[in-house]
């Protein structure tokens, strides 16, 4: 076997250094974004873990293996895509600033839109680790680009690493080229000395300024994940340890399928085509031995629908679907609206719907669960943080609009429907209830107003418990008057004066206990 | 460079009998050391296990170690099994065969900061350190090198005698070694001399070791090492280079930790390999500390000296073990 040609060198400003055995060089990016990436790009270790993700869904992964326990010290992230090769790596990773990563066309060679639009992702591992290494090869290349990226530098100052007017050094890197089989397409990272913080999130353990709970997906497979994320008493995802919350993070964000039962059989329908999207994409991603699939799960507690979204525009089009259920969505993650730009989230479910009015329906908006894929329109107003959108522009402008509208409608219908049936329901379980209360007080007045009318008065109880008129009547109102005022009524149909006296004195004590 | 490609993973690959009775006994040792009165603060065994993890295989099939439902180990036991592996591709192979397996991606040598003296692992290594179960399974020769002070050293003994003194840091941790080296000698004059004088010190002064030797040597090269003619062990037949081995390892060793206050038993001292197999060499050897051992050293030496042969022998090519008579 040929030896792997090695090589080192120092890092040279804006130079790249050659050898017919190796590389290295500086990784340069423009002076706007190391200033986005030095303002905290990726807020969170999950951030970042999808980035690296959403970069081996643009090389057409179809798995990647993410490992990060026992205790994050080092993360590896593995993909079967197409790999890169020395020239692709200096094309991609060293001017950050262009964007090539579209130049090639903006779908893959599979068919995805690709999600990376700047090149940027892989800076994403700046944020958590101080060295990355990798190790890729594609398919027809005998070639095994192996790369580390010292991001050492990124902690110096902005001056001794400016370059030039408009560029400033990112990392070192050192590259050799080995050799691999002919037919092996992959691309491997190794994110070392994983950073004090990062690491602590990700290895589940609690952290300052960090909610977590005790509970941990680490462990699970997806079917035992999809059933305690179903269970109506998790409340939250903060109950999770961080490293929990981080792969829910993590599957919400990145093209993965959804669980088999995500959604009651009987609201399927509307939301087939939206899986079947997601289904085509046929990317899967795994997480510590667990298949990572969208943590989206209803269980409504009683009635839901679902309702299509679809929407064309001037300056945006979108389709997607509004789950609503009667009473808050559980976990409460899921309570807002996820916008999908190329199939990757923005962010996370956002619970004010665009800036929804928080007065319209307040009840309403917790029990809606949606998501939007929007055309790559949108993707322009899209901030750099891939998590935020520029309110100005006109393609959000126009979406919120039109989400906004829907909205509307949709609470109407969950008032008329979802909590006009659940009123109607809590009606008749108060009117029976009343029903069984009076009748109890004409049964223990039976001795003084006498059996049978004691007999006729429940019986008159129980009539009215069946008809919806008087239930209305007897709970339209709620002042003990007018509850006496519907009691006098029905017994003096049944009773005596003294014995309509002598029940209203008992149902008097009754009430009064 | 693939894993499966590495000379080290050929050989961890190769299921021989008379490795399957190695692990076999690594197993064994396992479940005594779990079965006891524990130090959960310290990990039950670290290894050298190569990209295929097969020694961790067979703990978790004996049941020390359990994996979780999705097949990564276990939470509770996340730490119950360090491996030590450098090279990134066996890392990722070991990861992918045990999610949520603790693995240090760097060569023991830098964990234990070599044989240098005065250079110990940093505060999260020591505590892997001290497993209570170490498993250095090389598949190397016993290298002799130049030391600073221009003596002869074992650097792989050094590293030991090194995991012997973190063993007696408080709270102090009685522990096995298990050895395994390749039998072939490869020293050069220098080095064979300092071997054959130490040896023929030690046929001097300890009898009954010299006796055992016989045994294991013959008679003929035992009073060519105490004669002082100048041997070339490399020119030994390979069950003879193997033989010195089994002799000067486990001697030697306890002579550099002879003042730390342990006893030593060799529990096993087997070679095996024969044919076209490669010649090994391996060792265990359980370290227990005591203050008598560390008022008395010499006396604790002498008594770990009749132990080195207690179960000497051979594995045979169906991995069936000859002890020696």
């Amino acid at each position: 076997m040929p030896k792997p040609r090695n090589v080192s060198g120092s890092a040279a400003a804006s130079a790249v250094e050659n050898t017919d055995s190796g590389f290295s060089g500086e990784i340069v990016v423009a002076s706007r974004i190391v200033d986005y990436l030095s303002s905290g790009l990726y807020e969170s270790p999950a951030a970042c873990l999808k980035e690296l993700i959403n970069n081996s869904y643009d090389a057409d992964a179809r798995r990647v293996t993410v490992f990060v326990k026992p205790d994050a010290d080092r993360i590896i992230i593995e993909d079967d895509g197409v790999g890169m090769n020395r020239a692709d790596f200096e094309k991609h990773f060293t001017k950050i600033s262009e964007s090539y990563k579209r130049e090639d066309g903006d779908t893959t060679a599979m068919g995805r839109p690709k999600i990376g639009k700047i090149g940027i992702g892989f800076i994403a591992a700046n944020e958590i680790c101080d060295v990355m290494e990798l190790f890729s090869t594609k398919k027809g290349s005998k070639e095994l680009l192996h790369v580390s990226i010292n991001f050492d530098v990124m902690r110096q100052s902005v001056d001794s690493r400016r370059r030039g007017d408009k560029e400033i050094a990112k990392a070192d890197y050192e590259g050799t080229i080995e050799n691999a089989p002919i037919d092996d397409h992959y691309t491997i990272l190794f994110l070392k000395r994983v950073r004090g913080e990062a690491r602590t999130i990700l290895a589940g353990a609690a952290s300052r300024g960090h909610t977590a709970g005790s509970k941990s997906l680490y462990g699970l497979n997806e079917e035992q994940i999809g059933a305690i994320l179903a269970k109506p008493e998790v409340d939250s995802w903060s109950e999770f340890d961080s490293y929990s919350q981080n792969m829910l993070q993590v599957a919400l964000n990145v093209p993965v399928q959804y669980m088999p039962d995500w959604i009651p059989h009987e609201l399927k329908e509307p939301v087939r085509p939206f899986v079947q999207r997601t289904d085509s994409l046929q990317f899967k991603v795994t997480l510590d031995g667990t298949n990572l699939r969208k943590p989206i799960i209803f269980s409504p507690p009683s009635s839901a629908f679902v309702e299509q979204f679809k929407f064309r525009g001037h300056h945006v089009s979108a389709d997607g679907y509004f789950y609503i259920q009667h009473k808050g969505i559980r976990p409460r993650e899921l309570q807002g609206l996820l916008i999908r730009i190329r199939n990757a989230a923005i962010g996370d479910y956002d619970q004010s719907f665009l800036d929804f009015s928080s007065s319209e329906g307040p009840l309403f908006q917790s029990w809606v669960s949606a998501e939007i894929w929007a055309d790559d329109r949108l993707e322009d107003a899209m901030n750099i943080d891939r998590k935020t959108l520029r309110i100005a522009h006109p393609a959000y402008v126009e979406l919120q609009g039109a989400i906004h509208a829907c909205l509307s409608e949709l609470i109407k219908r969950a008032r008329s429907e979802l909590y006009g049936a659940g009123s109607r329901e809590r009606d008749a379980k108060r009117a029976e209830g009343l029903v069984v209360s009076l009748g109890e007080v004409a049964k223990a007045a039976s001795t003084t107003i006498g059996r049978p009318a004691a007999a006729a008065l429940v019986r008159k109880w129980q009539a009215a418990g069946e008809s919806p008129v008087l239930q209305r009547r007897l709970l339209k109102k709620y002042s003990v008057v007018d509850l006496y005022r519907v009691v006098l009524e029905v017994a003096e149909d049944v009773m005596s004066p003294a014995q309509v006296r002598e029940f209203v004195k008992r149902l008097t004590e009754r009430l009064s206990k | 460079m693939k894993p499966g490609k590495r000379q080290v993973d050929r050989a961890m690959n190769v299921d021989r009998p008379e490795k399957q009775t190695v692990r076999k006994l690594w197993i064994e040792k396992a479940t005594a050391v779990d079965s006891a009165e524990g130090h959960n603060s310290v990990p039950l065994y670290l290894t050298l296990s190569g990209a295929e993890g097969k020694d961790i295989d067979a703990l978790i099939a004996a049941g020390l170690v359990s994996r979780a439902d999705n097949n990564a180990i276990a939470e509770v036991h996340k730490f119950k099994v360090i491996a030590v592996e450098a090279s990134p591709m066996a890392v990722l192979q070991l990861q992918r065969k045990f999610p949520g397996l603790k693995i240090l991606e760097q060569s023991f040598q830098n964990i234990i900061h070599g044989s240098e003296p005065y250079a110990w692992p940093g505060k999260e290594h020591e505590n892997y350190c001290r497993a209570q179960i170490i498993n250095l399974d090389l598949n190397e020769p016993l290298r002799a090198v130049i030391d600073d002070e221009g003596d002869i050293a074992f650097p792989v003994l050094a590293w030991i005698a090194k995991l012997a003194q973190l063993h007696t840091r408080p709270p102090r941790i009685d522990w096995t070694l298990c050895l395994t080296l390749h039998g072939e000698i490869l020293w050069d004059e220098r080095a064979c001399e300092f071997v054959q004088d130490f040896l023929a010190d030690n046929f001097r002064f300890e009898e009954e070791f010299a006796l055992a030797c016989g045994g294991l040597l013959g008679a003929d090269i035992c009073e060519q090492i105490a004669s002082g003619a100048a041997m070339n062990f490399s020119d030994l037949d390979r069950g003879l280079q193997q033989a010195i081995l089994m002799v000067f390892v486990p001697k030697f060793l306890m002579k550099m930790v002879q003042h730390q206050g342990w006893n030593i038993d060799t529990d096993y001292n087997l070679r095996y390999g024969s044919g076209i197999a490669a010649p090994m060499v391996t060792w265990v050897c359980q370290f227990t500390w005591s203050t008598n051992a560390k008022k008395a050293p010499a006396a604790a030496y002498r008594q770990g000296l009749k132990n080195i042969f207690k179960r000497a022998g051979e594995i045979d090519a169906c991995g069936g073990i000859i002890e020696l008579s």
